[in-house]
């Protein structure tokens, strides 16, 4: 009995000797791993571009455009305007843009009286209140996004800078609007609404760009068949532009900084 | 037979809890108790209690540790006291270190007459036949198990500052460098571990000490601030799982010791340690991790000594243990990747050496894009490139050096050879107006090297220099100003020597650390608070001392460089202007109608695998290495207009490293 109380405590204290022996420094020092003197891939040291060729921050942008509208069935579009605007970074602007529209009745606008009579091309005069989308004012107040900088290669033959950029921002419109109670003619009417687009600007030197864009505009538009006893009826349309504009930066130099 | 074999048992079970007995005691012991009385109390204590794993750890002795192998007499070169004087010039203690130590120990509080503890009444109460000054410091030490570091700190320190407890002074201050360590003071826990290494190897805890050395250089920004501690005991005992680790890096003390000792021309003495360091790294198995980084150091010292062949089977001996293995860990695949590109560097300058300049290029193209040696790849290989003719790839790779990514890097001799470029291909008026762009940017930087070293000052202020300097610029950086052009370049010059970058980044790194001592607000205002504030501004006068050392040997030395090179390209100035003269001469003796330069053919065509993207200036991170310069025009003969002038062509090819 004796003997076997020995052998109990012999075998404890051989146990609490072992778990003594694992307290060695490496276990009250926790992680002794050496850390990580690695400097890190290119990535992580250096930007993606340096020497910019062309930089927009701080930098006003003023661009005569031209716009035609597509995929319109009544009226086509083509407007003359400009675009003011103001890089806060190199990626976020403000951007002012108006435009005036002269319009011609679309190709694809048809006019057919009864079933039994041909339909035929109308003219303008015809068309006028009664088609939707005649426009005549577009103006726009965006906020533009550019987080893409790039260059491509043009079957390695022509190299070219590019950024890319969304836009999106409130738009008020004059258009021509069909009268009340169906008479004929129109009348001007503003509308309210926003727009959204996506646009690239190809970069020529330091301060001069071609730009592309494409641009959904959305606005209430009165529609023709309103009486005065059903009042006024709107519709909500969307006018899709093609743009293209030349633009000047200016100062029409800049720091890298 | 089970009966017969009891007694038998018993006594095997008696000797494994003996033997726990003893290791448990060994950390316990007082001068001042009779061994027996405190065996009998511990013992008592450890298998009533069942002790908490914690409050064990901290007694267990130093026996404990796997530290029984003896570092030969041989490996222990450090002991070999250095004349003061060379060891100061060097700034590596090389003194009989224990002696020097000792001097900072603070000198423990006279011991109590007697080992008990003075309060009969709390012994009294001891239940389990601990002291009282022993449950304080296992309170100290459960407080460092429960990860209260800051309150673990203090108890350690007011132990170790009450005269009642000098017996357990030692100890106290072992948790309070443990604790340090936990509070990531790796400098500080550092100063409480040398203090108790400097004790003497027959010091308890001094054997666990030095394994602590090897968790603090694993922390810390680089191993540097260990290596004199490494060197001054390189006689003891060290732990046998890290003797491999312990040889390299007093391989790695004895290497630095080397090139400071070749810095000052004390050759002799150089080649001792760079023998040493190479014995040293020879003890390092083929099993060992550290096999690779010790075969590389053995390497570099048959380099220095000349014997390329000896340095070329190192080398390559690196790169076949490195070769990558999915069985490595991360963090030694990292260093096994390091380590390679290392000795790719340095098969490379050993061939570039024997102007086998492929062979050369072929092993610079092995080091990748973004690697931490790929600038210095890239602009070695372009004079390797520029040597057999390659000079649009030469040119290629300056492009690189030139780009904004690195103009903080410093590579002076990049203007040159592209002068040297421009001059074999009759261009000499650029060649002429590069030269004049390295005097413009080289020029104040040597002058502000010869202001500086002629200013004969004391060692440490030399650091001082370069530490306002980095301040400086550091505040103009967060102001968004540029900061001094001149001044930044002379800075990267000095860091361009890798030890004194070691030491500067030790020295930023305890400074942050004094910084964020205040971070631990219970330490503020606490004696414990000053005391690590002293320890830590010993440590950095040291350190400074030390750099200041290095800064003032490398300024010096890159003076003499500069100015060499500044010689290099007035005499570049000099052959471009005789060869205008010559140029002139013939065109008047030829009625105007001779031509130097011609328009060369070039095509922009590449190859299937490649890209062809113009540079337009800007620099873009995903082509950086790959720049290929296209000289549109150049010498109508290239034979004849200009032979490649051999003194003009060695003029200012860099040395191997």
């Amino acid at each position: 009995m004796n003997a076997r109380l020995v052998i109990l405590v012999a075998l404890v204290l051989g146990q609490v000797a072992a778990a003594q022996q694992d307290l060695a420094p490496s276990a009250e020092a926790g992680d002794t791993a050496a850390v990580d003197r690695d400097i890190g891939p290119l990535k992580d040291r250096i930007p993606p571009v340096t020497g910019y060729t062309f930089l927009m921050a701080r930098r006003f942008e003023i661009a005569p455009t031209f716009s035609l509208s597509f995929r319109d069935a009544f009226w086509t579009k083509y407007v003359v305007g400009a675009t003011l605007t103001y890089h806060f970074t190199e990626t976020l602007g403000l951007a002012l843009r108006g435009g005036y529209a002269f319009t011609s009745v679309s190709g694809s606008a048809q006019v057919c009286p009864s079933p039994t009579e041909a339909c035929f091309s109308p003219s303008k005069e015809q068309l006028n209140g009664k088609g939707p989308g005649q426009i005549n004012l577009i103006t726009g107040l965006d906020l533009e996004w550019a987080p893409l900088y790039g260059k491509i290669s043009l079957l390695a033959e022509g190299f070219a800078h590019f950024n890319l950029y969304l836009i999106a921002g409130p738009a008020a419109l004059q258009y021509k609007a069909p009268k009340d109670g169906n008479a004929p003619g129109s009348e001007s009417a503003w509308a309210v609404g926003g727009e959204a687009g996506l646009g690239m600007r190809f970069i020529f030197n330091r301060w001069m760009a071609l730009r592309f864009e494409l641009r959904d505009v959305i606005y209430r538009e009165k529609t023709a068949g309103a009486t005065e006893t059903t009042g006024a009826a709107y519709q909500v349309r969307n006018q899709l532009f093609f743009d293209i504009g030349l633009s000047f930066f200016f100062p029409n130099n800049f720091n890298e900084g | 037979m089970f009966r017969s074999l009891r007694p038998l048992v018993v006594l095997l079970a008696l000797v494994i809890a003996g033997g726990a007995g003893a290791q448990t005691f060994q950390g316990l012991d007082s001068p001042q108790q009779p061994k027996k009385k405190k065996a009998a109390k511990k013992s008592s204590s450890s298998t009533k209690s069942a002790a908490p794993k914690s409050s064990a750890a901290s007694t267990t002795a130093p026996s404990v540790t796997p530290a029984s192998a003896t570092v030969p007499a041989a490996a222990a070169p450090a002991a070999t006291p250095a004349k003061a004087t060379s060891a100061q010039d060097l700034g590596i203690d090389l003194s009989a270190a224990p002696a020097k130590a000792q001097q900072d120990v603070p000198v423990p509080p006279p011991p109590p007459k007697k080992g008990t503890a003075p309060t009969t009444t709390f012994e009294a109460l001891d239940v389990t036949g601990r002291t009282a000054d022993r449950q304080r410091l296992e309170a100290a030490n459960a407080s460092f198990n429960r990860g209260e570091y800051d309150k673990a700190a203090l108890a350690a320190w007011e132990l170790m500052n009450d005269p009642k407890m000098a017996p357990l002074q030692l100890e106290s201050q072992y948790l309070l460098g443990k604790t340090l360590y936990r509070m990531g003071q790796y400098h500080a826990a550092l100063g409480e571990f040398s203090q108790i290494l400097a004790r003497g190897k027959d010091t308890k805890f001094f054997g666990k000490s030095l394994e602590w050395l090897f968790f603090i250089s694993h922390k810390t920004v680089n191993e540097s601030v260990i290596l004199d501690e490494v060197a001054r005991y390189a006689n003891a005992d060290w732990p046998d799982r890290y003797k491999d680790e312990f040889h390299y890096l007093l391989a790695r003390y004895h290497f630095v010791r080397g090139r400071a000792l070749d810095t000052v021309d004390q050759k002799v003495e150089a080649a001792k340690s760079f023998e040493e360091a190479r014995k040293l790294a020879l003890t390092i198995p083929p099993s060992s991790r550290f096999y690779a980084q010790a075969r590389y150091l053995e390497g570099l010292t048959w380099f220095r000594d000349g014997k390329m062949p000896m340095a070329l089977e190192a080398m390559k001996e690196v790169v076949r243990v490195t070769r990558p293995s999915g069985s490595r860990t991360p963090a030694d695949a990292k260093v096994a990747d390091a380590t390679r590109d290392l000795a790719f560097m340095q098969l490379a300058r050993i061939h570039y050496g024997a102007r086998q300049n492929r062979y050369a290029l072929y092993y610079y193209g092995k080091i990748e894009r973004g690697k931490p040696q790929w600038l210095e790849a890239l602009f070695e290989s372009a004079w390797a490139n520029y040597r057999i003719g390659q000079y649009e790839q030469a040119l290629g790779n300056l492009i690189t050096l030139s780009s904004p990514f690195f103009r903080d890097e410093y590579f002076p001799e990049a203007l040159i050879l592209k002068a040297v470029i421009y001059y074999e291909n009759c261009r000499y008026a650029e060649s002429t107006a590069i030269i004049r762009e390295f005097e413009r940017r080289y020029k104040p930087v040597y002058d502000a090297l010869d202001d500086l070293t002629r200013k004969n000052m004391e060692a440490a202020d030399y650091y001082s220099v370069l530490a306002d300097i980095q301040k400086k610029n550091r505040a103009a950086k967060k102001a968004g100003q540029s900061p001094d052009v001149i001044l930044e370049r002379v800075l990267k010059l000095a860091l361009s020597d890798k030890d004194l970058k070691n030491t500067n980044e030790s020295i930023i790194e305890l400074e942050n650390e004094l910084e964020s001592e205040k971070s631990h607000p219970s330490l503020n205002s606490t004696d414990l608070g000053k005391h690590l504030q002293d320890l830590l501004k010993k440590q950095r006068t040291a350190l400074i001392q030390k750099a200041g050392l290095m800064a003032k040997a490398k300024l010096e030395q890159e003076r003499e460089e500069l100015r060499t090179l500044l010689g290099n390209g007035e005499r570049i100035k000099f052959e471009t202007t005789t060869k205008e003269k010559e140029f002139l001469e013939e065109q008047l003796q030829a009625g105007g109608r001779r031509a130097i330069i011609k328009k060369y053919r070039y095509s922009v065509a590449v190859n299937d695998d490649q890209l062809y993207w113009p540079f337009q200036g800007e620099f873009w991170r995903d082509e950086l290495g790959t720049y290929q310069y296209t000289l549109t025009k150049g010498c109508i003969e290239r034979k004849t207009a200009n032979q490649p002038s051999q003194n003009l062509s060695d003029a200012s090819a860099p040395a191997a490293k």
